[in-house]
């Protein structure tokens, strides 16, 4: 089972807009723009088409009828001709492109925006390759067809029918045998079609295949020197890199195979055209100028029928491209701003409540049981329990990233559902585990917070919180680049900026999410300094993964199984001498353990 | 960022000594591009005659001699089929040689070089070498013999042109050497301009990808507008950026036909001017416009093939700067397996620096007793991770020596020290393939037995046992995501499975949870047992496992003893630890 085939999430949309109708709307208001890439494609058509009969005519009344006159006529309608070529070609070009990348602009904020609304338990289901496809790959396979494509398939298509139909004029007898050719054309393409298909595939297949390989050996290339592994590796990348050869050389063999049989019957259609209109066909006269005109035209069925071909494949692709950016955007949150919302009473108090709350992210698998409780406008509180218990899931409740399957779940006496999205993340902010940064300087980061915060506010908050000094000592400072999820920052580092946003936001209530790994024991005084001064004054929920934190929290709530087992004060929980006091002791035995060596 | 300095003539002569490597299939590619060219000039020659012969033969069509030409018509055309079909595969098949053969290179060479080159050169920046760079080599070596073959048929072509009338063939071709240039031009400023396309959908993606790993802050904080504005921004660069690509085609490509335009048009007024006067029969007429029609792609595809040449070498130039490093740590000629021994292991006088101008360990010198267990303790820049990273010779030291049962690791064959110096990394990089085979990195061979007696050593088989397909769940990036105590757990594993005679744990439980720390620390110490150890940690309890501790300051050693008599005498250690110092 290789991964890639892994199918993440089925999100089954509620009500698909159907994907051609949608994209027609969005096109609809260019549609000035869009009428003159339609004229100018068609003109640009009908002046290809109409320069053999110029030279057929110039050919047959001016060197035969040796009328000189006609010959000026010609050449004068074959300027005319090139330059309304070049003109409607020039217009079409620009037309197109600027109706498709508009579109896609358009389509991709869209769809951000409509992403910035969905839920987590989207983003629990959807793997982020998937939704990254919809903003990356699928996009491009739909600017192909808006900018190639479209264009491409109406000018083959005009000058397919548009030469067919001029041959018959010319000479109906003639053309009935010439386009002999056309069938083995078409049924040969058409193979080629599904053969080749197929040896792409492969060949994607294996070149995925070797950059992977490539990618991981390079970037874990210590551990492969430290295991000396560099020999089997590269026998290993020989077999790969030779396996993505002979999938090249598949192809190769098809498109050799097809290319020359089209030459073939071009070939032979000139034959027969000279031959049958040398001969005169079904009695009737065939004029030279007509037999070089067809043997011209001929070239403008053939180019146009493998282009076409390739064009289909394009367009498929960008259907179905299509088709899943509009399922996306008709997937609807589960978590959605109520129709009418409560404004709620400033200053905030910040008490939280649970009413007999239950939760299931599955729907077989319920998290938390009827759990009800009240945080007081300032306590600080600790969630303890094991993994899986349910405290993560009370913190993300509190947050509303999730509606709760029964009960409810209160602000200051309001129901979450019944306030608006601004109000509650003004009022209820989280502090991740890991700190995630953004790529940008370290102002921006922590500016993240309050976005209008001036440079005395930004400085002031971090003073306060004693992450000032750590910050000056980077070598930028402030406008220190932190690269994609801060990796030039260590963990310690990262979870003071992750504060200072927090911070500088100044909610009322505070989700804090502890970090289970452990910091350079450099920054852990700093964090623990910055964790004391941030949860000071307000609401706090931590969710906690060491027992110290549980130590300096007002009051201890024990999380088993989704049910609140034991609740109070950290001394009242071991003179209950219950679950937590037992969870107490071993930690503390661990602790002295390592106390002893001391 | 410092610009690569690029040998164009050293990337020429890659291209070439790859094409002379393969130059039995080249030339079996150029012979049949002559044949196809041949026949490609002598159908519109031959059409040409057959109006004029039979067509119009004085009384009226000679179809005896129509059907003589239709069928030579006939035969040239399966000549030009056959050979375009041995031009096609044998040019496709030499590019892919080569593209495969350098990828080969490429990869062996990376794999041969030392710590030094992969601490200043990216992953990326290399990868972009073996695709996009390979890419383009393969794409002008494909394109080297068509356009042989259409220049043999463009010089055939107008040959024949002069051969039917001198001033017709001069003034109807004037345009073309324009074409070429202009197709030059073209493709010198499309490929910048795409460029700019590829890397705004990199940063879109970077945006993108930002989004969904950090959804949670951003609907916590309320950023959503935020962020939307941010890819609008990068939304409107692609589109700009792509709209300048589409402003390069709107210029230049109605020219390609423009151009070629103005010859047919020189043929139909000057040529028919010829006709009229007598001067030229319109069979030759016909075959002019024939002929000229065939120059088309040529001179267009001339031009591509020179801009097409300019970056294959600009490439091929930019992977010859990675063929031409050398490592910096080579086996010595008379390199010897690691005798047998207890694994005694000396430092003596060991000075080394990453750079030039600051040194990083100075006269550095530690001895640690076979199978005894030693911590190096030290604040971060120290230099304790370095002398980790000296022993299993990732980097030579500058001077000095480190020894191994008295015999110095630089006379050690490279792959036998590094199988008996086994190490726990700090970052531990898993590998996209199943459990089973991460486990047996470093020893292909293992049996399943072997394997699981490691995962069992590591306490991993307990979460192993859950994953979908136990030993053969794959892993890593590409597959299923485990926790950083598990990775670690598989590291510490496939490091086991080894069964080297020296141990480093440099940093080994730090992303361990508390849980499963007290566990590990038991797993750890079974598996030190008779090993020489050596230890980088800053947790207590892991340092609790060595038998003495170094406090390593500023690249020499500070202090050593016990952990116990350290903290009582020596302030600074006290201090570096953080100031751990227990209620008790």
């Amino acid at each position: 089972m290789t991964v890639r085939e892994q199918t993440i999430g089925n999100v089954q949309p509620r009500r698909r807009e159907g994907s051609i109708r949608g994209a027609t709307r969005m096109l609809a208001p260019r549609w000035p723009v869009i009428l003159v890439a339609t004229v100018s494609i068609c003109l640009f058509g009908a002046a290809i088409l109409a320069r053999p009969i110029v030279i057929q005519r110039a050919i047959d009344r001016g060197l035969f009828g040796g009328d000189g006159s006609e010959l000026v006529l010609a050449s004068f309608l074959f300027v005319v001709l090139a330059i309304g070529v070049y003109v409607f070609q020039a217009i079409s070009t620009y037309t197109v492109a600027w109706i498709g990348q508009g579109f896609i602009r358009d389509l991709r904020v869209r769809l951000f925006t409509h992403m910035q609304k969905l839920s987590m338990s989207f983003y629990d289901k959807e793997s982020s390759g998937r939704l990254l496809a919809r903003m990356t790959a699928d996009m491009v396979a739909l600017t192909d067809v808006l900018n190639h494509g479209f264009l491409m398939v109406i000018q083959l298509l005009l000058l397919i029918f548009g030469t067919v139909v001029i041959l018959f004029i010319l000479s109906w007898e003639l053309a009935l045998i010439s386009l002999i050719v056309i069938p083995p054309l078409v049924i040969a393409t058409a193979i080629f079609r599904v053969y080749s298909t197929r040896a792409y595939e492969a060949v994607r297949d294996r070149i995925a295949d070797v950059l992977i390989h490539m990618q991981e050996s390079f970037a874990g290339i210590r551990v492969v020197q430290a295991f000396g592994r560099e020999r089997q590796n590269m026998e290993r990348f020989g077999e790969i890199n030779e396996a993505n050869f002979e999938a090249n050389q598949r192809t190769v063999r098809i498109s050799s195979g097809y290319v020359p049989f089209i030459e073939l019957l071009g070939g032979m259609g000139v034959g027969i055209i000279l031959y049958f209109g040398g001969r005169g066909i079904f009695g009737a006269e065939v004029s030279v100028g007509t037999v070089a005109a067809f043997i011209f035209y001929l070239n403008f069925i053939f180019q146009p029928i493998q282009q076409l071909s390739q064009v289909y494949d394009m367009l498929q692709s960008g259907f179905a491209a299509l088709n899943k950016v509009f399922d996306l955007l008709a997937v609807e949150p589960d978590v959605r701003e109520g129709e009418s919302t409560k404004p709620l009473p400033q200053p905030v108090d910040g008490r939280i409540e649970f009413e007999g709350v239950s939760f299931s992210y599955a729907a077989d698998n319920p998290v938390l049981h009827d759990v009800s409780l009240t945080i007081e406008p300032g306590q600080r509180v600790a969630l303890v329990g094991a993994t899986g218990a349910g405290k993560s899931t009370i913190a993300r409740l509190a947050l509303r990233f999730y509606d709760p399957t029964q009960g409810r779940v209160l602000l200051d006496g309001y129901d979450l559902r019944d306030l608006s999205f601004a109000d509650l993340r003004r009022t209820v902010v989280m502090v991740p585990q890991e700190g995630f940064l953004f790529s940008g300087t370290i102002r921006e980061n922590i500016l993240f917070g309050k976005p209008d915060a001036t440079d005395e506010e930004l400085e002031i908050a971090c003073r306060s919180l004693g992450v000032h000094e750590f910050i000056e000592s980077l070598p930028e400072g402030y406008e220190t680049a932190v690269r994609y999820r801060g990796s030039r920052l260590s963990a310690g580092e990262k979870q003071l900026v992750s504060l200072a946003r927090a911070f500088l936001a100044d909610p009322p209530v505070l989700i804090l999410d502890e970090a289970t790994s452990s910091v350079d024991p450099g920054t852990e005084v700093l964090v623990e300094e910055a964790l004391r001064r941030v949860l000071t004054g307000r609401t706090s929920v931590v969710v906690a993964h060491r027992l110290s934190t549980a130590e300096q929290a007002d009051r201890v709530i024990v999380i088993d199984g989704g049910r609140l087992i034991e609740d109070g004060h950290h001394d009242a929980l071991l003179q209950r001498d219950g679950h937590y006091a037992a969870l107490y002791r071993t930690w503390i035995a661990g602790r002295g353990e390592r106390a002893g060596i001391a | 960022m410092t610009e690569e300095q690029l040998d164009l003539r050293a990337g020429a002569d890659l291209i070439l000594g790859h094409l002379r490597r393969q130059w039995p299939f080249m030339a079996a590619a150029l012979l049949a591009a002559l044949g196809w060219s041949v026949a490609r000039i002598v159908i519109p020659v031959l059409t040409g005659e057959a109006i004029d012969r039979a067509l119009r033969a004085s009384g009226g069509p000679d179809l005896d001699l129509l059907l003589v030409f239709a069928i030579a018509i006939g035969a040239m055309a399966v000549l030009q089929a056959g050979s375009a079909a041995a031009r096609r595969f044998y040019a496709m098949r030499t590019s892919y040689r080569i593209e495969a053969d350098l990828r080969t290179v490429l990869y062996n060479r990376v794999n041969r070089l030392s710590f030094d080159y992969y601490d200043r050169t990216a992953t990326g920046q290399l990868m972009s070498r073996a695709s996009t760079d390979l890419h383009e080599i393969q794409q002008l070596v494909v394109m080297t013999p068509i356009n042989a073959a259409f220049l043999l048929m463009a010089i055939g072509a107008f040959l024949a042109l002069l051969r039917v009338h001198v001033p017709l063939a001069f003034a109807s071709m004037l345009v073309y050497p324009v074409v070429t240039l202009l197709t030059i031009r073209f493709f010198n400023k499309l490929f910048p301009a795409t460029a700019r396309v590829q890397q705004g959908l990199a940063d879109l993606t970077g945006v993108v990808e930002e989004n969904i790993a950090g959804a949670r802050l951003v609907r916590s904080f309320g950023r959503e507008q935020h962020e939307v504005d941010n890819l609008a921004k990068v939304a409107d660069e692609i589109y700009d950026d792509n709209m300048e690509v589409a402003w390069l085609r709107t210029v230049y490509t109605p020219l390609f036909f423009l151009l070629p335009a103005v010859g047919q048009l020189v043929i139909l007024a000057y040529g028919g001017w010829l006709v009229l006067e007598g001067n030229l029969s319109v069979g030759e007429f016909v075959a002019f416009f024939q002929l000229l029609n065939m120059l088309v792609w040529p001179v267009q595809g001339l031009g591509e093939m020179v801009a097409s040449g300019q970056r294959a070498i600009t490439s091929a130039a930019r992977v010859t700067n990675v063929l031409k490093e050398e490592p910096t740590i080579r086996e010595q000629p008379h390199a010897r397996p690691l005798p047998d021994g207890p694994g005694e292991l000396r430092f003596e006088n060991v000075s080394f620096s990453y750079q030039t101008d600051r040194p990083v360990l100075q006269d550095f010198s530690l001895h640690v007793p076979a199978g005894t267990a030693v911590a190096l303790v030290g604040p971060t820049g120290s230099g304790k991770s370095t002398v980790a990273r000296l022993l299993p010779r990732f980097y030579d030291v500058d001077s000095g020596s480190i020894t191994i049962d008295g015999v110095d690791i630089r006379d050690v064959e490279l792959q036998d020290l590094r199988q008996n110096v086994g190490l726990v990394f700090e970052d531990t990089f898993l590998f996209s393939d199943t459990i089973r085979n991460n486990v047996a990195y470093g020893r292909i061979d293992a049996t399943d037995e072997e394997i699981e007696w490691a995962a069992q050593h590591a306490q991993a088989t307990e979460f192993v046992d859950e994953t979908p397909a136990g030993y053969d769940t794959v892993v890593g990036e590409q597959g299923f995501s485990l926790s950083g105590g598990q990775r670690q757990r598989i590291a510490i594993a496939r490091t086991i499975l080894m069964q080297p005679r020296i141990l480093i744990l440099d940093d080994a439980t730090s992303s361990v949870d508390a849980r499963m720390e007290g566990e590990i620390q038991e797993t750890l110490r079974r598996v030190m047992e008779g090993r020489t150890t050596i230890i980088i940690s800053h947790r207590l309890s892991t340092i609790a496992l060595a038998d003495r501790v170094v406090l390593i300051d500023e690249g020499r050693v500070a202090a050593m003893g016990e952990h116990a008599e350290l903290m009582r005498s020596n302030p600074r250690y006290a201090e570096v630890l953080g100031q751990v110092a227990v209620p008790s």
